[in-house]
């Protein structure tokens, strides 16, 4: 293969794509036009990678959208050139751009599944490409191919030639989406969010494996993304937008760790971050749940109806207390059994063993009265603000809900307390008659907690209620999320894939793998002196921006080593059954029995 | 109602129905001329200021007719659609949200009432209840009530796995509340379109069956009855086909704004457009 070098900081080399004042314009429903993008200037030299940040509305997701000529129909370049490879692809007829798209510019976008066709084998779809825009052959479109496959890490790449999309998971697709739009060895390729919707090991390995391949084929990357510890652990330089300007932009270094701008700054400030576990009240001490030797099941459907249904165990034999007062977070990747433990507790799953003990008495025998009892001291706030709310009811009405099974309480005396929570919560004043539809992400996770919170209950168990959030947004929801358990002395379940949310949040840590349960400790104990392969591992995928002692950040990322196991055994790495060792007062990691 | 009136969809729709519903009430209490009155004198003459919309190959008086079938097309029709809805969303409603074996069940019913083409199955069952009002509207009723259910079950299928269904849950809500107060207002949106579509095909199943002689016993009269019996007139004598043709039209017309408008009215997203 004939690669072409890395071109860093070669004075002869022109840039791949350059962007002069680049304006976009949508069409608002009332007939006027506002600017989503504004006079955005930038260039990517080969074989470099470019960040665009921001939060959502920034119009990121826009300007890499007008580079390949895809804009929604509502929106139109107003100004500016788009110079890639002698052409202005603002001004580029739809023939030109399909002549470069694909061929040239290369795309590949958050959900791997949507951009894989599903009905057509991994194969066919690579070939296709080459086929249409190099016209190769077919025995050198499949070799390069193949090529390209074992390049990005396929373990069998022949096997994945025929295989169909669906048959990989998540990670695996969005390797495969890599290697069949680099097999054509674009000059630029366009990252809309690549691993946003991924776990953070595979993020990592995705990301690793496309900024190796990009660099070796000298292919520029406009990378789009909120994430800020991604973009300084791998883009070169930052291009900073707010509402449609750039703020600012330059090397990476220069402005994720030295920010001049008040508004990188902000970003950065509300990235989340530890606080001293002194500084947080503390719980009291008395137990509030115990989860003892839980199970959870599905049935897995059978392919024909006379069949017995398969089982499958997202919750395998977990176990864990959570006192009074506390913020225990339950972390692990996508399948884990981090939700489906939540739900077990407000009864939303239903175990198949174990028991769950709330203030001592049983939860899994309750009849229909004790359960509605037991459901006014557990709430859940849920992950997703734009489908956690009935669209048809006003916020008030939402949250009146929530204090529906309370009895003997007037119906103005609920809308009334309803209305206090909302303000409690900070949406004062006439919201209590707005609907949903009418409020951003953070306002509607506001309104999802003030309904969980409304009846006072003990425990609130929180799915991931701030991964849909902008960073800033999520700053300002963690501090209500803080603030009310000062005031009120909630327990919190919280349940998180992100480990910066949760460092900052959990006064304990229970790390789950597979429906198990790893490790289990203190915050510090779990992110300073972590015992479990696994848990290292996580804590070193994911770098963070941390702020210095002198005022400047840096990029941090956990360095811990692995600490053997105790003498006489090993880790429990998923197969059979673990035995819970306690290695520090409270720190507790799953050990393979000794053969 | 107030805020319904503002629409301009519901404005034309509504006067276009409260045409229809005047004219359906006029005709069973007073019509110019006897609607069945044979007049073998005047056979197919056409609109004249005798016979405003001119008369049929019986010489009975068409506008006549048209009066009196308003309100035996309407009140079939109606009827048919409110049966069908009625009894396919509480079907489709408990299918979707139970789910279990009840719905298997229920389902392979439905299934196999599909199945069946609708006038055939209509027809099955006028021949056991005899032609009659009430017949043609349980048949009809009968025939287009596992669509209403399919529709209503996938709507409810995807609301239910909706976050504020689950939200319901947790807060202590019965089932049956949580399926009244959240699943099944969110699914009103399909079951207005579809109940309006109902009505055009009761209207125009109403006239296939009157004119295999199973609908409204003749001579009395309806619009379907009218239209099918123009079919050997229509050289001669277009206003027989035009008149309850452009009648059924502008029906149609005035349920499908209307219906629209009221989809509109109970979704707050659509509040301000």
């Amino acid at each position: 293969m004939n690669e072409m070098p890395r071109q860093v900081g070669d004075p002869r080399s022109a840039p791949t794509l350059s962007i002069a004042s680049l304006s976009v314009a949508v069409r608002t429903p009332d007939k006027s036009t506002r600017r989503v993008v504004d006079e955005v200037s930038f260039t990517i030299d080969p074989g470099r990678m470019v960040a665009l940040v921001g939060e959502s509305g920034s119009g990121k997701t826009m300007i890499g959208r007008a580079v390949l000529g895809l804009l929604p129909p509502v929106a139109r370049v107003e100004a500016g050139r788009i110079a890639f490879d002698g052409k202005d692809l603002a001004r580029a007829s739809e023939a030109e751009l399909r002549a470069v798209r694909g061929r040239e510019i290369g795309m590949v976008f958050q959900e791997p599944m949507v951009s894989l066709n599903p009905a057509l084998t991994v194969g066919f779809q690579m070939m296709e490409a080459l086929r249409l825009h190099h016209r190769l052959p077919a025995e050198e479109a499949r070799k390069r191919s193949l090529e390209m496959l074992e390049r990005v890490k396929i373990l069998d790449p022949a096997g994945c030639f025929r295989a169909y999309p669906h048959q990989y998971s998540g990670g695996m697709r969005q390797r495969i989406m890599l290697a069949s739009v680099l097999v054509m060895r674009p000059k630029l390729l366009i990252a809309d969010e690549p691993t946003t919707a991924l776990d953070a090991l595979i993020q990592k390995e995705v990301m690793d494996i496309m900024a190796a391949l990009t660099r070796d084929i000298g292919t520029a990357v406009l990378l789009v993304s909120h994430d800020l510890g991604m973009v300084a652990n791998y883009a070169d330089q930052v291009v900073m937008l707010r509402q449609g300007k750039v703020v600012e932009s330059g090397a990476t270094a220069d402005i994720l760790l030295a920010p001049k701008h008040e508004y990188t700054r902000m970003l950065l400030e509300s990235l989340p971050e530890r606080k001293a576990s002194g500084d947080r009240r503390q719980a009291s001490g008395e137990t509030l749940v115990e989860i003892d030797n839980v199970s959870v099941e599905f049935r897995k459907k059978p392919r024909f109806f006379w069949q017995r249904p398969g089982v499958f165990r997202a919750v395998d034999k977990a176990s864990l207390t959570l006192k009074q007062g506390e913020t225990l977070a339950v972390v692990g990747e996508s399948g884990s059994g981090k939700t489906t433990i939540g739900r077990a507790l407000v009864r939303l799953a239903e175990e198949s063993e174990g028991s769950i003990r709330f203030e001592g008495r049983e939860v899994t025998a309750f009849d229909a009265r004790s359960l509605a009892a037991y459901r006014l001291q557990t709430q859940m706030v849920f992950q997703d603000p734009f489908s956690s709310l009935d669209p048809r009811m006003t916020l008030a009405a939402i949250v009146a809900e929530g204090l529906r099974t309370l009895p003997g309480l007037a119906r103005a005396e609920r809308d009334r307390r309803a209305r206090e929570m909302l303000a409690e919560v900070g949406l004062p004043g006439d919201y209590g008659d707005r609907h949903p539809h009418e409020l951003s992400g953070g306002q509607r996770q506001r309104v999802s907690i003030a309904r969980a919170i409304v009846a006072t209950p003990k425990l609130l168990v929180a799915d991931e209620p701030v991964s849909a959030l902008d960073v800033t947004v999520q700053k300002q929801i963690l501090r209500l999320f803080t603030a009310l358990q000062e005031k009120f002395g909630f327990s919190y379940l919280f349940i998180s894939h992100d480990l910066g949310v949760v460092e900052q949040i959990a006064d304990r840590v229970v790390v789950m793998y597979r429906g198990r349960i790893l490790e289990c400790g203190t915050r510090d104990q779990v992110y300073d002196s972590p015992r479990h392969p696994y848990t290292l591992k996580l804590l070193a995928a994911t770098p963070r921006i941390a702020r210095t002692a002198e005022q400047g950040y840096a990029l941090v990322r956990h360095a811990g080593e692995e600490t053997p196991a105790p003498t006489g055994f090993a880790y429990f790495a998923g197969e059979g059954e673990p035995v819970m060792h306690e290695v520090a007062p409270g720190h507790v990691v799953a050990l393979k029995a000794a053969a | 109602m107030r805020a319904l009136l503002r629409r301009p969809n519901a404005i034309v729709g509504g006067v276009l129905l409260l045409v229809m519903i005047v004219a359906a009430i006029v005709g069973h209490v007073y019509t110019p001329y006897d609607p069945v009155a044979n007049d073998l004198m005047a056979r197919l003459k056409a609109p004249s200021s005798a016979h405003w919309l001119g008369t049929d190959e019986w010489g009975r008086d068409v506008l006549s007719r048209l009066l009196y079938g308003a309100g035996v097309s309407v009140s079939i029709s109606l009827f048919t659609v409110i049966a069908a809805v009625g009894a396919g969303t509480l079907v489709g409603a408990a299918t979707g949200y139970f789910g279990g074996w009840f719905e298997r069940i229920a389902m392979a019913f439905l299934d196999a009432l599909l199945a069946f083409p609708s006038l055939i199955m209509a027809l099955g069952m006028m021949t056991v209840f005899g032609p009659s009002r009430i017949g043609v509207i349980s048949a009809l009723a009968l025939a287009y009530m596992p669509s209403v259910a399919r529709v209503v079950r996938g709507s409810v299928l995807s609301v239910r796995e909706k976050e504020f269904v689950e939200a319901s849950r947790v807060m202590g809500n019965s089932e049956p509340f949580t399926m009244f107060r959240h699943v099944l207002p969110n699914c009103v949106a399909p079951i207005i379109v579809l109940a309006t579509a109902l009505f055009g095909w009761a209207l125009l199943a109403e006239s296939a069956l009157s004119f295999l002689g199973l609908g409204v016993p003749p001579p009395a009269s309806s619009w379907g009855g009218m239209l099918s019996d123009s079919r050997n007139y229509v050289g001669q004598a277009p206003w027989l086909a035009l008149v309850p043709g452009i009648s059924i039209s502008v029906t149609l017309l005035g349920i499908n704004l209307f219906g629209d408008a009221l989809r509109d009215q109970f979704d707050p997203r659509m509040k301000n457009l």
